[in-house]
């Protein structure tokens, strides 16, 4: 407490204890360096480690990374990384790290698209003289996309010559971290300072130039800076106005005209997130120079509570990351001179309102304060677990403002004077209706609320015998049909009031209840006791086990405050003997937007029959291992541990099996920045467990645009070589090491081991899409394809599957194991749909060794399926057979096993990539007690002289009908970056869309696929690849394999029923003629094209983000 | 290496016991099949109320003043005349929570001692179950012989509420085994006590393990007449940190010194002691904890009353060698205490009142002195 004397005697020491008391001294804030883990804050996503730089006070600790490559998910070191409350009731650090709560991801600051390439982190102010302790990190120009790297240099002026990253840096970077004594929030001053010896126009005179080859003025055009923030999946993101629902906002902002050189998105003057123990907070200083005021005739009629000189513009959010602009450069800046943006990071205790009672002195902004109790309405308990959302009004409505955790019935903060009303949220209850209440500056207002009741449902899964087992529960309700084809977020749910999405089953509504279905809730069960938390109502609980097993439904009316009991037999009806269910991408916590804990991921796992579990979390190595162990699953299931090596633009790769690192923060993760294909593969086969001989490399989501490796490397879906490079190319091509080598060539690697060929709900990604038969409302091009054709962009396919780029490969000889995945990030993505049915020895996950894992792997005697269990052989020969010696005509014999509520239409065989045999599978037939087969002979193929060919046989099975509600429909698309790079490529004037609605839907209900491994039949000795399939037997009707349509129905789904990744970039620009090709000749899927720049830098569909 | 040195040490153990016993004990009693067993019930408890001031900037320092239950213990022992023994001791106001008492922790019963014990001789016994190992001298001692409200800040360091919880160098019991010469070999007003062990290192009340290394610890105490005794301690632990997958290797190397004085009514405590950890798994830089405390009091009987004045000093720094960007957070705390003791009702109860002066690295201080009152009746 104070400075104290040894001992001077006891009496006197008796004296001086007994009326000791002293002055308090001041709080302290220090800066230094991490020197050991205990040091730095724990959590879900601390990743702050030794060496980094450490800024704490009593209040919160925050971790600013060391130079060098991001350990989050960005690019560069000295972001913020880490950020904690300082727990009171912290317990002393271990090697794993501190005590505390940090859910935080990353934040780094943005001259428009450029980063920062911080070389230099470094205590300013160490604090020990009582005052502000600093850090600054600082650095020239970066490419946080190389994509735009031409682009970022030429508007920032940030080198000597745009086109060359390398070239002598004009501008140095830097931002101050800066904590005070007591403070819990960071103040951090980007400053970006011209260092070349001429002045600087902002925007550069070379952007102005190729601004004006595209015919946009410059006029009015200012460089936005900002910030990229992750506050990841496990932080709500909380805007004022749209409150939990961003998404919703932000397309809303990018249906509004927004034009030049202004660009789409929601303003706010604050943004927020809520979790668990810990909640963050961003707002900027006030500057005339705000971007958002500076165009205030734009934004201000779209700003829900006004423009003020702290607004910001929300052009993105997605896949944990928030765009934030919110200042614009000055037009000029002299030699040596600097300017500064000054911000604010608020670290609450959880809440929003923990957010906003820091965050509104920061503004200034004079405030009341709000104070309640809630009750429960039945028994007049206080209600916990449940959220007061408090909105604002603003015109005649009121909008989300605040966000108030409840902790023992009572809540309180501060808000601006004003009108509002107040409403409680809580899972499975229904809103509370709205209490208005006025806050007056300085003074307090007291609330009394009531939390409705919610119901519960006690579901116990139980096999044959009557014995608990692993399990899904699904509660499934019907709206009224008043509500018909309305928007189900208009009176289903309150997503901007904390609610979660209700997902409908996006069948035409009609007087028929069972076209009005939704799904209210679904949990996961390890041990067959599931617990189902929804509002009291009519529910037919569905029980399901993966498509092995049936499901079983029973109707349960639930009231308030009450508990129904059901008990559901689900039957294994499907028997897959030797063959193991095997998902090969699965994202836990540890990913920056994936928000399941490890013991919610395995349950789910489990619940969905998933028998052989790889853990790949983006960058960082997870074991499920032990959670296994502890829920008892081991008879169930098993795990190997894996990666998914996310780079930002040359793709995604899993690597499996891997060894498992406890020492190093990553666990083993490896860096990629700045690594070629090749470089990654093998860092990757470093880690495996069995060896690098023995460890799979995956490409994963390989046309997923920005984060799909084909696509990124610019390879024709037709011919699989890379496309001939177009005009743009030479501004917007990543030309950085990971994909140029140092002798100008291609860093392309074919070096991996399996492929990627269905990915959870990315269907518009499985085949080369073709003009449907019918079309939803809205604009076509004008030279429509023929029905059942491949669209086309120039030579290659405008938007191309990657089932298509495997049949080619495979007809080059390139024999990549094709495998199906989830990719499941949270529930709506449900693990194991789809999956890998893997022939290992036995049936037992408990007998698996990493070593027969990937052995049963590479025999290829697998299929990929979420539903439809097909298998194949040809004269007897198993899936991954190489027949040898076989001139003879060959019997293909298919056979086909599905659960009853697993629907198949067609099954198609496949020989070098065409389609030789069609098969309608009789509908009403059950396929768990009869399978299906059907037995062909089949001459061998001859190339156009005639002469035989060798070939390779796959089977598909497609089916029309929805999986509901085992599998949920794509009901809300997830915000992808494409819709960022709509935001700003449109007003771009990039935005021709040049295929209206003749595009993939991107909202639709999952249907049975299934796809099996080849089988290769050998003329001679050894297989010769038949080559690629000439391109118009590619595009040609006659090899469309009859993917279902989406139902088109005139719902609010519509908005989605068309627009790709692509589309939704150029949605601000009306669509009037629609030629097939642009002004600028260009290059599909090569990233010269700026409107795919950021298109499906995403989520790769079914990600919930 | 560790096995090695266990049993060299125990060897040499069991050979001075031996030595010992020829010299200066009777032969052993021949065992009789109607060895009777003595048993005994025992126990404490102790109460009291803290008051700890206000931080203005610490909302959970000094904000839980009130009553509190430091033991309520229950030891039942049982002996045997041909040297068996067992004890089992149970403490029903053990907080549950890890660590030092927290705020909002529940109480709970939890075994403290549990262990069977052979003495062959009043110099040798082998004993095994739970037990503290012997490492600090202060730790030695029952609760019921506290000579302050609390143990100093060298042993259980900061309590959550009381300050930033740091956790203090003493050792925690542990299951395991250990040879010792009972209540000394004895030569002239010279004894020597020499404990020597190896426990599982985990902590108290795990079942098992949590590694495949034991720990190992000693100590020895040279003790002339009842005036001075001077004891040396050590002890190595490999222990294993986390949870799975995440178990982490760290290493702490524990030593400690003590000196124990006590004539003409005065005594006086003064201990050293030091942790170092090394993280194998993380490979962070070495840690090393250490602390002093020194402890002197004046008794002096008023016919059934006892009444004694103490003051103790302690130092605890959980970083003592820093490092380049590290400062020392050495945490101090001086205490008064003045005790009185009688008996109630024939039982032996002690009330001791104290205060505390408490001092914090620069940049962590706090204004958290406290003030403790604290009862204990044993019977």
């Amino acid at each position: 407490m104070r400075r104290f004397y040894p001992l001077i005697g006891l009496a006197l020491s008796v004296a001086a204890g007994l009326s000791g008391c002293s002055s308090t001294p001041a709080s302290r804030a220090q800066a230094r360096t991490v020197t050991h883990r205990d040091e730095v804050p724990a959590g879900p996503r601390a990743l702050g480690d030794v060496g980094d730089l450490l800024l704490e006070n009593d209040k919160v600790r925050v971790v600013i990374q060391g130079p060098g490559d991001s350990r989050g998910f960005g690019v560069y070191g000295g972001s913020l990384l880490d950020a904690a409350r300082v727990d009171r009731n912290q317990r002393s650090g271990s090697s794993a790290g501190g005590a505390g709560s940090d859910q935080f991801g990353e934040l780094f600051p943005s001259f428009f698209l450029q980063a920062v390439a911080v070389d230099k982190v470094e205590v300013i102010s160490s604090g020990a003289d009582g005052g502000t302790a600093r850090v600054r990190a600082s650095g020239t120009a970066g490419d946080f996309l190389e994509l735009v790297g031409y682009l970022n240099r030429a508007i920032t002026g940030s080198n000597e010559r745009p086109g060359d990253a390398t070239s002598t840096p004009k501008i140095s970077y830097a931002t101050t971290y800066e904590l005070e004594p007591g403070a819990n929030w960071l103040r951090l001053i980007f400053r970006v300072e011209n260092i070349s010896p001429e002045p600087l126009v902002f925007p550069g005179s070379d952007a102005t130039g190729l601004l004006s080859v595209i015919g946009l003025p410059t006029e009015g055009f200012t460089v936005p800076l900002g910030d990229v923030a992750l506050f990841g999946a496990t932080s709500k993101l909380f805007v004022p106005g749209a409150g939990y629902d961003l998404r919703s906002a932000l397309d809303r902002s990018y249906d509004a005209a927004i034009d030049w050189p202004a660009f789409p998105g929601v303003v706010a003057d604050w943004v927020a997130s809520s979790g668990d123990g810990v909640s963050y907070g961003m707002m900027v200083e006030g500057s005339p120079d705000n971007f958002v005021i500076g165009k205030q005739a734009t934004y201000a009629p779209v700003a829900p509570f006004g423009v003020t000189d702290r607004s910001m513009l929300i052009p993105f959010v997605t896949g944990g990351f928030t765009g934030l602009f919110h200042r614009q450069a000055p037009t000029e800046l002299a030699a040596g001179d600097a300017f500064e943006v000054t911000k604010y990071f608020v670290i609450g205790d959880g809440d929003v309102g923990s957010v906003l009672d820091t965050l509104l002195p920061l503004q200034g902004v004079p405030t009341g304060d709000v104070r309640g109790k809630v009750h429960e309405r039945l028994g007049s308990a206080p209600a916990d677990e449940v959220t007061v959302e408090v909105r604002r009004k603003a015109g005649d409505r009121y909008l989300p403002y605040g966000s108030y955790a409840v902790a023992a019935g009572s809540f309180g903060g501060r808000l601006p004077a004003g009108d509002y009303e107040a409403v409680v949220a809580g899972e499975g209850r229904p809103l509370s209706s709205g209490v208005a209440f006025s806050v007056k500056v300085g003074e307090a207002s007291n609330l009394d609320l009531t939390a409705e009741g919610a119901g519960r449902i006690a579901v116990r899964i139980v096999d044959e015998r009557g014995q608990p087992m692993p399990g899904k529960a699904t509660a499934v309700a019907f709206y009224a049909e008043e509500k018909a084809n309305q928007d189900p977020r208009t009176f289903l749910y309150d997503k901007a009031a904390g609610e979660h999405e209700r997902t409908t089953d996006l069948v035409p509504d009609t007087a028929d209840p069972l076209t009005r279905r939704y799904i209210e809730t679904v949990d996961w069960t390890a041990s067959g006791q599931a617990e189902l938390l929804v509002r009291p109502g009519t529910y037919t609980v569905v029980g399901s086990r993966g498509p092995e097993y049936g499901i079983a439904e029973q109707t349960v009316t639930v009231a308030p405050g009450a508990t129904a009991s059901v008990t559901l037999r689900v039957d294994h009806l499907v028997q897959t003997p030797d063959r193991l269910a095997a998902d090969m991408h699965i994202h836990s916590i540890h990913s920056i937007d994936a928000s399941f804990p490890v013991d919610y991921r395995v349950r789910s796992l489990a619940a969905e029959g998933v028998e052989i579990a790889v853990s790949t979390d983006h960058n960082f190595v997870t074991d499920f291992g032990p959670t296994i162990d502890q829920l008892g699953l081991r008879p169930w299931m098993t795990s190997f541990i894996g990666m998914e090596l996310t780079t930002l633009e040359t793709g995604h790769f899993n690597g499996y099996p891997l060894s498992y690192k406890t020492g190093p923060v990553g666990k083993g993760a490896v860096g990629w920045s700045k690594r070629t294909p090749d470089e990654l593969f093998s860092a990757l086969r470093d880690l495996g467990s069995e060896g690098s001989g023995n460890t799979i490399v995956q490409v994963n989501h390989a046309r997923d645009s920005i984060l799909g490796y084909f696509s990124q490397y610019n390879r024709n879906a037709f011919t699989t070589l890379p496309n001939r490079p177009g005009v743009f190319d030479r501004f917007t091509s990543p030309t950085g090491p990971a994909f140029v080598g140092a002798d100008g060539k291609t860093t392309y690697s074919e070096n991996f081991d399996a492929l990627e060929i269905v990915n959870g709900k990315l269907f518009n990604e499985i085949r080369h899409f073709r003009t449907p038969a019918s079309f939803p409302d809205g604009p076509l091009p004008a030279d429509l394809p023929a029905v059942g054709t491949v669209v086309v962009d120039e030579n290659d396919a405008a938007f191309p599957g990657v089932v298509d780029d495997w049949f080619q490969l495979l007809n080059l000889g390139k024999r990549y194991i094709g495998v199906g995945t989830s990719d499941t990030h949270s529930g709506d993505d449900e693990a194991g749909y789809f999956r890998t049915m893997v022939r290992v020895a036995g049936d037992d996950p408990r007998t698996v060794t990493g070593r027969s894992f990937v052995e049963g792997l590479r025999s290829r005697d697998a299929f990929a399926t979420n539903g439809p269990m097909l298998t194949m052989t040809v004269n007897g020969a198993p899936l991954g057979s190489t027949l040898t010696a076989t001139t003879a005509p060959v019997e293909v014999t298919l056979r086909l096993a599905a659960a009853p509520w697993v629907k198949v239409a067609r099954v198609n065989l496949v020989r070098n990539g065409e389609i030789v045999r069609r098969f309608a599978i009789p509908a009403g037939v059950d396929l768990a007690a009869t399978p299906w087969t059907e037995t062909v002979t089949l001459e061998p193929p001859t190339d156009a002289a005639g002469a035989a060919k060798d070939s390779w046989f796959v089977a598909e099975a497609i089916g029309d009908d929805s999986l509901f509600p085992v599998v949920r429909p794509v009901g809300i698309p997830p915000l992808l970056i494409t819709d960022a790079v709509a935001s700003l490529a449109a007003p771009l004037g990039l935005g021709t869309d040049e295929y209206g609605v003749l595009q993939p839907a991107l909202s639709f209900p999952v249907t049975a696929y299934a796809i099996t491994n080849p089988i290769w039949v050998a003329r001679g000795a050894s297989f010769e690849p038949p080559g690629t399939v000439p391109l118009a037997r590619q595009k040609s009707a006659d090899n469309d394999p009859g993917w279902p349509a989406p139902p088109l129905v005139e719902t609010w789904a519509d908005r989605w029923a068309a627009p790709t990744d692509k589309q939704k970039a150029l949605r601000p620009t009306p669509v009037v003629s629609l030629p097939m090709q642009s002004l600028f000749a260009r290059d599909p899927d090569h990233p010269a094209d700026i409107r795919r720049i950021f298109a499906a830098f995403h989520s790769h569909s079914g990600h919930d983000h | 290496m560790h096995l090695r040195l266990a049993t060299v040490v125990t060897l040499s153990l069991l050979f001075a016991a031996k030595a010992s016993a020829q010299s200066n004990e009777p032969a052993a009693e021949p065992v009789t099949e109607d060895a009777a067993w003595t048993v005994g019930l025992h126990g404490l408890v102790r109460a009291g109320f803290d008051s700890v001031a206000d931080d203005e900037r610490y909302d959970f320092i000094g904000r839980y003043d009130g009553f509190a239950l430091r033991n309520a213990r229950l030891i039942l022992d049982a002996t045997n005349p041909e040297g068996f023994s067992a004890r089992l001791s149970i403490e029903g106001a053990t907080d549950i929570e890890a660590g030092g008492t927290t705020p909002s922790a529940t109480l709970d019963a939890r075994v403290r001692d549990g262990w069977l014990s052979y003495a062959p001789t009043k110099s040798l016994a082998i004993r095994a179950g739970q037990f503290r190992p012997g490492f600090l001298a202060e730790s030695q001692r029952n609760p019921d012989t506290y000579d302050f409200a609390d143990p100093s800040l060298l042993a259980t360091g900061v309590a959550l509420g009381a300050g930033f919880e740091t956790p203090g160098l003493a050792l925690d019991r542990g299951i395991g085994a250990e040879v010792n010469t009972g209540a000394g070999i004895t030569a002239g007003d010279l004894t020597v006590r020499i404990r020597a062990g190896a426990w599982n290192g985990n902590g108290a009340n795990q079942q098992l393990n949590d590694n495949p290394s034991l720990a190992y610890g000693t100590r020895v105490e040279f003790a002339y007449a009842d005036l001075v005794t001077l004891g040396a301690a050590g002890f190595v632990n490999a222990r294993t940190d986390g949870e799975l997958p995440d178990r982490y290797q760290e290493s702490d190397t524990g030593t400690a010194l003590d000196l124990r004085l006590s004539a003409a009514n005065f005594s006086l405590l003064a201990q050293v002691a030091q942790v170092a950890t090394s993280y194998e798994t993380v490979g962070s830089e070495d840690r090393l904890q250490s602390g002093w405390a020194a402890e002197l009091g004046y008794d002096r009987s008023f016919g059934q009353l006892d009444a004694g004045l103490g003051y103790r000093i302690a130092t605890l720094d959980p970083w003592a060698e820093g490092s380049a960007t590290r400062t020392h957070e050495e945490l101090s705390e001086q205490t008064v205490a003045l005790r009185i003791g009688t008996k109630v009702g024939g039982l032996p109860a002690r009330l001791i009142a104290q205060h505390t002066l408490t001092e914090e690295f620069e940049s962590r201080s706090l204004n958290n002195d406290r003030t403790q009152i604290s009862a204990v009746v044993a019977f």
